[in-house]
């Protein structure tokens, strides 16, 4: 590769000029986020009138503050598509500690339903987790991103490393490493407690290593024996009385089952193929706790039916692809684990969230992105979709520079090409020129 | 330092490389990741969408009906029951709807404050002076009749306490989640409870410097309740309705699903609180309300009945209660039922005001209503010899309750006595085997078989004819007179006459008991004791309806208390006319007993005498049975019953006016037409001008009455004497009982000559007459003039022409003279 290495280092702005050119790939996933957040806010509507009039008072309560709160979102998307990822790396490790801090404080907080996991100031609360989620995913990305690689001398030979080496490189540097961080992190927010959000931090950060090939062939095979090992684990988790509660509410059987599963069970059964209609649900009439947060997914398949769900996954797998194709069309290692790690949270919470409102998965309090009601979480959303662009635009100018540079390396080939041609001497036309 | 030198490390083909800030994922890692980064999300997203096929497509069904049935209101629209009115449209009974006040203490989250424990249990501590002051509230409110003047509520009263403590009580369980605070609330106390408690769950929504934050759950329910307006009037035959609105008994039962009406339905989806939601498919049935009862009983002529009932029962000791009954003959419409004592429907459980009475008619039937000792395991105790022993202490409430609520006139049997006579004399008639001058010979005592009778007071009545027979109530006579007519013959009219079979009147309970004896039964003294009404146990009711075919025409009719059913709107659904069931006797035999019967009347001079009102033909027969199948009095007769049935106008007869007293107990005589026949006497004197009954046609306007001394009397027997000679009566009315009680003072007073018509007024306890204003009626017509008086409580004389007007009145107007004075005014 034609770099330069800078021995200095440049002085970096928070804030970017020009991120760079919008690419096709980038405007398409804008386009379908846009679709996703209309959707959402549609559907968090539906399902939030009647409990906001019932419980609030106010049939707007709920989309009012979401639609405020996608505002201030969309704001610093605006702002967070032109800070520089590098000041952002910069900010990873003092972030972390601020993030430490944030936590120990929500632990300092008056317990609601016996988790401390908001901070309140004013009128205003912050879910903790969530801010320390993203922080998550720069550092690992930036502590992952710097783990040295092996390099070959000959692309043609195999090469044989040493136990020692392969270990220092492969597990300490690229695994180890960048993941110590997240102990901390987790045992605060166990103290909280806050499972779902343990669950969802720790997935994001190995999803990062997964995809970045973080730990070569280690890594794919370290998450096969967790995915196999995780019915095991779930039944050996008895001494946790707050887990456990959830996790004996997690059957087939519906006379068993908690009523929130059992509620999200008959809306999505309700539903049908084509579903009852746009606002026409039943189930959101006090039946279905929560739902408008943590199962609004039931109420959509109760009022778009079958149809109306199946669309919303393929929009959500749609955006989660083309923001992995962006993250792998970024600038450099950091920006690629950094955009895995944003698509990776949001394909998580999708996955889980309609996964636990199916009782595929055990009741878990995870927020459908851009569905769910909730001011911090969209806000932070927002602001990872902001990143997401900026890396986008800086890819799009890494891969114009680099093409640009083919371009200039073919035509100085193509000249020398000519040069050489130029002054290579052909005899039979020379004969000829002078038979004449 | 990572990196290493490539000299150094010689042979194996790699080093490492410092990580740079523009190094990119290598392509190879890039190309594998993404493809398995995108194939873990189409396969992620696979596992969803199929969990989701199996919950909407494959199980939707089964979750949409679970759904479905959770979310499923049916509510109730509950009818309004029908009301019912008398024959002039007032309304004897009627539902309004009322509230149950109801609260919910355990999510009153102001009234305690909860500690929870570390193993997760709730200890909830009364806030007491939270409690107090919501349990006032809430008292104040309940009591002030109107839900807004709480300050003329009296604290300090029984009432409020009692109340106040019950709704302390009540909200002081913590624990409990529905608890009644007051039953049959009005709708403005239930709205202003309402009010209340919405102020104060915002008053403390958030926690003051005064009090905690906190709410109290108090809601209402709707209910219905059932009003008598006239309380203890006619009990028996409108009944009541349970607790849950339900006729019991009387009408209020015998037209349960008339006037219940059908409840309706709305079948909704409702909210996870059981609110209903908005839903298109909602399916309402809407409630008909139930049908209105019109009855031919009137008030007016139901009042008449009571009064002189429940005088006569008081004044003449009746220990098993009595019952009147005043219907058309023609149509069988009952104008008046009653059986006295009787109960309130309004709180028919309560026998508390005919405690004594009930008490001493349930000791002295112990073979009807007597509760014996028990021992423990439930076996009677017997005495030495081998009797059973009453058991004083029982409870008899029960007893109490069911004889009070008995409609006597179709639920018990008596011995109708003399009165059969009239049906027997029909039956010799219509057969052809007697007629009106028919005689038989009473020798005073006549044998058939082994038995003997006698005629009451063991009089000879020698050689008699029929109309005689009946109006000395010869018992010789008829016994000669049932053997001409013979077993088979007497049946079929006696089945015919109805008595073996229910009246078919719409009242409830009618019993079908009878006890008589078949055509193969009736042997001689049998047929004997049967031809003067000793031998057969019949309802009053079948004995009116027989007397009633006996004389009008020979028509047995329906006897009905329902007129006519209206629906709400007070269009009438159905008419109930004369219902006709045969014709018993032709229409001349009907003649024949009229005659006789009113020669037993017979203008105060026959057997049935006080129970002639003068200017009204009237037909009547009196009868004294003997209870044989009761226990004997203490004086060792046999109990007995005073019945009279008085028909009018005799010559064609509109009403009957009966009178039963069963097991009266006056010391100076037994016969009934001195203890029945005084009392349809009265009776006939308010309710013929009343109803417009036709007069004899006589016309005694010129004649003059001699007042008779009436001070000494007993008022009701005072009256009776007044009905005979023509004059009219007016008690007034008296600070104590007036059962039995003697007249003390009468105006007119004794042996003035006043004009046939004049009212005499009588005093019970004082000594001297009230006085009255003279209006000023000058200038009036006669007529305007007379009623005006009348109103006034004085006498009226025309003078001069009738048709003029008023041009002078014997007394001043404004002048204060004795009620019942006799004015004098003359018209021109």
């Amino acid at each position: 590769m034609a770099t330069i290495r800078r021995k200095h280092r440049e002085p970096v702005r928070p804030l970017q000029r020009d991120p760079g050119p919008w690419s096709r790939l980038v405007i398409d996933w804008l386009a379908t986020l846009a679709v996703i957040m209309v959707f959402g806010l549609v559907m968090l509507f539906s399902a939030s009138y009647t409990t906001g009039y019932l419980r609030m008072g106010d049939s707007f309560h709920y989309i009012k503050q979401q639609a405020l709160c996608m505002m201030i979102g969309l704001g610093c998307m605006f702002v967070m598509s032109y800070m520089d990822y590098r000041f952002l790396r910069k900010m990873a490790v003092p972030g972390y500690f601020i993030v430490l801090v944030m936590l120990a404080v929500t632990l300092t907080m008056a317990p609601l339903n016996g988790c401390r996991r908001w901070i309140r100031f004013g009128g205003f609360t912050l879910q903790s987790s969530e801010v320390a989620k993203f922080e998550m995913i720069l550092l690992c990305s930036s502590l992952a991103a710097k783990a040295p690689q092996i390099e070959k001398y000959d692309p043609a030979r195999r090469v044989r490393v040493t136990p020692h080496t392969w270990f220092y490189v492969r597990v300490w540097k690229q695994l180890i490493f960048p993941v110590l961080p997240l102990l901390p992190v987790i045992v605060l927010l166990a103290l909280e407690p806050h499972m779902s959000g343990i669950v969802l931090t720790v997935a994001v950060v190995g999803t990062i290593l997964l995809l970045s090939g973080s730990g070569g062939i280690l890594t794919w095979v370290g998450a096969g024996a967790a995915g196999l090992m995780l019915e095991t684990l779930l039944s050996h988790v008895d001494s946790i009385p707050y887990l456990q509660d959830r996790l004996d509410g997690w059957t087939q059987d519906l006379s068993k089952m908690t009523d929130q599963t059992v509620q999200s069970l008959y809306a999505i059964g309700s539903g049908g193929l084509t579903g009852l209609g746009l606002g026409n649900s039943v189930e959101k009439q006090l039946w279905l706790p929560e739902s408008t947060n943590d199962f609004i997914f039931s109420v959509v398949c109760e009022e778009l039916g079958f149809i109306g769900a199946v669309l919303i996954i393929v929009l959500f797998v749609l955006f989660i692809v083309q923001g992995l194709l962006i993250a792998y069309r970024a600038e450099n290692l950091y920006c690629t684990m950094v955009g895995i790690g944003i698509m990776a949270q949001i394909a998580w919470q999708v996955f889980c969230n309609i996964a636990v409102v199916t009782n595929t998965l055990p009741n878990t309090g995870i927020s459908l992105p851009f569905f769910s009601s909730g001011g911090t979480s969209l806000i932070l959303l927002l602001a990872e979709m902001g990143v997401m662009v900026n890396i986008g635009r800086n890819g799009e100018r890494a891969a114009q520079q680099r093409e640009a540079m083919r371009a200039q390396h073919e035509a100085a080939k193509a000249e020398r090409e000519a040069d050489r041609a130029s002054r290579t001497i052909d005899l039979d036309a020379a004969r000829r020129a002078r038979e004449v | 330092m990572q990196e290493s030198s490539p000299k150094k490390q010689k042979g194996r083909g790699y080093r490492l490389r410092q990580a740079s800030a523009r190094d990119r994922l290598d392509t190879g890692v890039r190309s594998v990741c993404s493809k398995l980064g995108v194939a873990a999300v189409v396969v992620a997203a696979a596992i969803v969408i199929h969990s989701l096929y199996v919950i909407q497509i494959k199980n939707g069904a089964t979750y949409r009906q679970y759904a479905a049935q959770q979310q499923l209101m049916d509510t109730t629209i509950k009818a309004t029951r029908g009301e019912i009115y008398d024959a002039s449209g007032i309304t004897l009974a009627s539902t309004s709807v009322v509230w149950t006040i109801w609260a919910d203490p355990s999510y009153s989250s102001i009234l305690y404050t909860s500690q929870t424990a570390a193993d997760g249990t709730v200890t909830k501590t009364l806030d007491p002076a939270m409690c107090a002051e919501v349990s006032r509230e809430l008292t104040l409110r309940l009591l002030s009749g109107d839900g807004e003047s709480l300050d003329a509520v009296d604290t300090s009263s029984d009432a409020y306490q009692q109340q106040y403590q019950t709704v302390y009580d009540a909200l002081s369980k913590t624990d409990a989640a529905y608890v009644t605070l007051a039953t049959k609330v009005n709708n403005a106390v239930k709205l202003s409870i309402e009010q209340y408690v919405t102020a104060f769950n915002k008053a403390h929504k958030k926690a003051t410097d005064t009090s905690r934050k906190g709410r109290i759950s108090v809601s209402s329910e709707k209910s219905f309740q059932r009003n008598y307006p006239y309380g203890a009037f006619a009990a028996a035959v409108l009944g009541f309705t349970d607790a849950d609105g339900v006729g019991t008994y009387g009408l209020e039962k015998s037209y349960q699903s008339t006037l219940a009406g059908v409840d309706g339905r709305t079948i909704t989806q409702r909210n996870a609180v059981g609110n209903a939601i908005a839903d298109a498919n909602a399916t309402t049935f809407a409630a008909k309300d139930g049908s209105n009862l019109v009855l031919s009983l009137d008030v007016n002529v139901q009042e008449i009945v009571e009064r002189y009932l429940n005088e006569a029962i008081a004044a003449n000791t009746v220990e098993n209660r009595g019952t009147a009954i005043v219907m058309n003959v023609k149509t069988g419409a009952i104008l008046a039922m009653a059986s006295k004592p009787d109960f309130d429907p309004n709180d028919p459980l309560d026998y508390s005001t005919n405690l004594d009475y009930l008490n001493e008619l349930v000791r002295a039937e112990p073979e009807l209503y007597g509760i014996y000792k028990k021992d423990a395991d439930g076996n009677e105790i017997k005495d030495e010899n081998g009797n059973r022993i009453l058991d004083e202490e029982a409870d008899y409430s029960g007893y109490f309750r069911d004889i009070q609520w008995k409609n006597k006139a179709i639920t018990e049997l008596y011995y109708p006595g003399s009165v059969f006579k009239v049906i027997t004399s029909a039956m010799g008639i219509d057969s052809g085997l007697a007629n009106i001058n028919t005689t038989f010979t009473c020798a005073g005592a006549y044998g058939v078989a082994k038995e003997t009778y006698h005629c009451a007071g063991h009089k000879a009545h020698g050689t008699i004819t029929l109309a005689e027979a009946l109006r000395q109530s010869c018992n010789i006579y008829y016994i000669q007179l049932g053997q001409r007519i013979g077993s088979q013959t007497f049946y079929d009219y006696f089945d015919a006459f109805g008595f073996t079979s229910r009246t078919g009147v719409d009242l409830p309970s009618e019993t079908n008991f009878m006890q008589y004896y078949k055509a193969d039964q009736l042997g001689e003294v049998q047929l004997a004791s049967s031809a003067f009404g000793q031998a057969m146990a019949i309802t009053p009711l079948q004995m009116c309806t027989a007397v009633a075919a006996a004389v009008n025409g020979g028509y047995l009719v329906t006897p009905h208390v329902v007129d006519k059913i209206t629906d709400s709107n007070g269009n009438v659904i159905e008419e109930v006319g004369a219902n006709v069931r045969r014709q018993v006797i032709s229409a001349s035999t009907s003649d024949a007993i009229r005659q006789i019967m009113e020669y037993e009347v017979g203008n105060g001079t026959g057997g049935g005498k006080y129970a002639y009102v003068s200017g009204y033909r009237i037909g009547g027969k009196s009868g004294t049975s003997e209870q044989l199948n009761m226990d004997r009095r203490t004086d060792g007769d046999y109990k007995k019953v005073a019945s009279f049935a008085a028909v009018l106008p005799a010559d064609d007869p509109e009403i009957i006016v009966y009178v039963m007293l069963d097991d009266p107990n006056n010391a100076k005589t037994d016969y009934s037409s001195l203890l029945a026949a005084p009392v349809v006497g009265n009776i006939i004197s308010e309710v013929a001008p009343y109803l417009g009954i036709a007069t004899d046609g006589e016309d005694r306007s010129g004649t003059t009455v001699t007042v008779p001394n009436l001070v000494g009397t007993e008022w009701s027997s005072a009256q009776v004497q007044l009905n005979i000679k023509g004059l009219k009566h007016q008690l007034a009315e008296s600070e104590s009982s007036q059962t039995a009680a003697a007249v003390t003072y009468q105006y007119p007073h004794a042996g003035a000559k006043v004009a046939y018509g004049t009212t005499v007024y009588l005093y019970t306890d004082t000594y001297e007459g009230q006085h009255t204003e003279v209006p000023d009626v000058t200038g009036k017509s006669a007529d305007f003039a007379r009623q005006m008086l009348s109103a006034a409580g004085l006498n009226c004389v025309v003078e001069g022409d009738a048709n003029g007007t008023v041009q002078a009145q014997s007394e001043d107007a404004g002048a204060s003279v004795q009620r019942g004075s006799i004015i004098t005014i003359t018209c021109g």
